[in-house]
C-alpha cells in the first residue's frame, strides 16, 4: 500500500521536498560531499596507501632475500665439499672440539723426538670444565689472550730430559704442532726441564643458519693459515710409537 | 499564475532558488573530489590485490627449503671460518719462548747455559764459562740486541761469581721479553 505523505509529517522524505529548493540545500549537500570525501581520504585512502607502500617495501625486501638465498644456493652448489671437509679436519685437529689427550700426547712425543729430548714425566691439569673460562691466562702476560670466551685450556706439566738447546728445540717444535698449545712456564735445571703447557679446545657452538645473509667464503688469509697449519699435524700417531726404552736409564719415551 | 489566487501563503524560505556561480563551482569540485577519492581507492585496492608479495613469499620459502639441504656443509664451512679466526688469534698471541731462546743461544759461543727459568715475560738463566772474555762478548751482544729491541726490552745482570777451586765463572741474568 502506498504511503501517504501528509503535510507537516516529520520524516526525511518530507524534509527533502520541504527543503530541496531552499537556499541551504545545495551548500549542505556540497558540504556533506566534502565531509564524506575527507573522511574517505583520511580513513580509507591514506591507510590503504600506507598498506600498499608497506606491501611494496616488503616485496622489495623479499626479492632481495630471495636473491641472497639463491646466491647462497649457487655458492653451496659450487662449493668443493672435499676441500671443506679437509679444512674442517685440519682446524678441528688444531683446535679440537673436546679434550683429545691422545693428540696432545702425540704432539709431545713427536716434538720430543724431533728435538732429541726424552719425555720423563707428564701430568694433566684439566682446568675449568665449562665455557665460562674467560682467557685470564694472559693476565700476567703468559699464555694466550684470545678474545673468545669459549676457548678452554688443558694444562699439561711435562718434564723433559736434555740440555738447554734441547729444551729450545722442543719449544720450537711444539709451536709448530697441532693441537695448538702455548707454553706458560719453563723451569730448567742442569739435567731436565719442567714445562707447563696449555693445550686448547673449543666446543663447537650452536650454529644458527641465517639463510638470508650472504655466505662468506673462507678468506685467502684463512686459507693460507689452514694451509700452513696443515703441515703441523703430527706425522706419527700414538699407535706408531714402540714402547722400548731409550739409552737413558732414567727416561723412557712417552709411548 | 498570480499570487493572489494561490491558496497557500507565499513562504520566503521555500522559494525556488537559483544556484549561484560559486555554488556551481563548489558542486563541481565536490563531485570531482568524490570521484577522485573513489577512483583512488579502487586503484589502490587493485594494486594491493595484484601485489606480487604472496608469490614472492612462496618463492622465498622454496628457496629456503632448497638451501636447507646444504646446511650440513654450510655448518662445516662456518666452523672452519670460526676456528680459523680462533687459531689465528692463538698463534698471534701465544709466547714463542723457543724463538727467544734461539736468539740468546746464538750468542753463547763458548758459554754454557745451566739453569733457566721462563715465566711470563722474563727469562732468568745461569750461564757459565771458563773465560770472562766470552761472558763479556755474550753481554755485549745481548746489550746490542736489547738496544735494538730485538725480542728483548731489558737485561739485568744479577751476579757474576766464581766457585772456589773452580776455573768456571758463573753469571746470572734476567731478560725481559717484548
Amino acid at each position: 500500500m502506498r504511503k501517504v505523505l501528509g503535510v507537516g509529517q516529520n520524516n526525511w522524505r518530507f524534509s527533502f521536498y520541504r527543503y530541496k529548493d531552499s537556499n541551504y540545500y545545495v551548500p549542505s549537500v556540497i558540504g556533506l560531499i566534502f565531509l564524506i570525501s575527507f573522511f574517505l581520504i583520511f580513513y580509507v585512502i591514506v591507510p590503504q596507501l600506507s598498506n600498499w607502500f608497506s606491501i611494496k617495501n616488503e616485496a622489495i625486501a623479499t626479492r632481495k632475500r630471495i636473491d641472497i638465498i639463491k646466491g647462497n644456493i649457487n655458492f653451496m652448489n659450487n662449493l668443493d665439499r672435499s676441500v671443506v671437509n679437509s679444512q674442517f679436519d685440519i682446524v678441528t685437529s688444531a683446535l679440537p672440539a673436546s679434550r683429545e689427550f691422545t693428540s696432545i700426547l702425540d704432539v709431545i712425543s713427536e716434538a720430543a723426538l724431533n728435538a732429541g729430548v726424552s719425555v720423563d714425566d707428564y701430568s694433566f691439569v684439566l682446568g675449568k670444565l665449562s665455557a665460562e673460562y674467560n682467557d685470564d691466562i694472559g693476565e700476567d702476560g703468559a699464555g694466550v689472550v684470545v678474545n673468545n670466551d669459549e676457548l678452554l685450556p688443558i694444562t699439561l706439566q711435562v718434564t723433559i730430559g736434555g740440555d738447554a738447546q734441547g729444551t729450545m728445540l722442543f719449544l720450537q717444535q711444539l709451536s709448530k704442532k697441532i693441537p695448538l698449545s702455548g707454553v706458560i712456564e719453563v723451569e730448567k735445571n742442569f739435567t731436565n726441564a719442567t714445562l707447563d703447557i696449555e693445550f686448547y679446545y673449543k666446543p663447537i657452538p650452536d650454529i644458527v643458519f641465517e639463510d638470508d645473509k650472504p655466505i662468506e667464503p673462507v678468506s685467502d688469509e684463512q686459507k693460507r693459515l689452514i694451509s700452513e697449519i696443515s703441515g703441523w699435524k703430527p706425522i706419527f700417531s700414538s699407535e706408531d710409537f714402540v714402547t722400548t726404552p731409550t739409552g737413558s736409564s732414567s727416561s723412557a719415551p712417552l709411548f | 499564475m498570480k499570487n493572489n489566487i494561490n491558496l497557500l501563503k507565499a513562504n520566503e524560505t521555500t522559494k525556488v532558488s537559483k544556484l549561484t556561480r560559486t555554488q556551481r563551482i563548489l558542486r563541481i569540485i565536490a563531485v570531482s573530489l568524490l570521484f577522485v577519492v573513489s577512483s583512488a581507492s579502487m586503484i589502490i585496492l587493485v594494486l594491493i590485490i595484484l601485489s606480487p608479495l604472496p608469490a614472492l613469499r612462496e618463492e622465498e620459502q622454496n628457496a629456503r627449503l632448497t638451501l636447507e639441504n646444504a646446511h650440513a656443509d654450510l655448518a662445516k664451512l662456518i666452523v672452519v671460518k670460526e676456528r680459523a679466526d680462533s687459531i689465528n688469534n692463538i698463534i698471534l698471541n701465544r709466547k714463542y719462548y723457543g724463538q727467544s731462546l734461539e736468539k740468546i743461544f746464538s750468542k753463547t759461543a763458548g758459554v754454557s747455559v745451566g739453569s733457566m727459568d721462563i715465566k711470563s715475560k722474563t727469562i732468568s738463566m745461569t750461564l757459565s764459562s771458563s773465560s770472562l772474555l766470552l761472558l763479556d762478548n755474550f753481554l755485549i751482544d745481548m746489550v746490542e740486541t736489547v738496544e735494538q729491541k730485538d725480542g728483548f726490552t731489558k737485561m739485568n745482570v744479577v751476579s757474576i761469581t766464581t766457585a772456589e777451586g773452580s776455573a768456571e765463572y758463573e753469571m746470572e741474568i734476567i731478560l725481559e721479553m717484548l
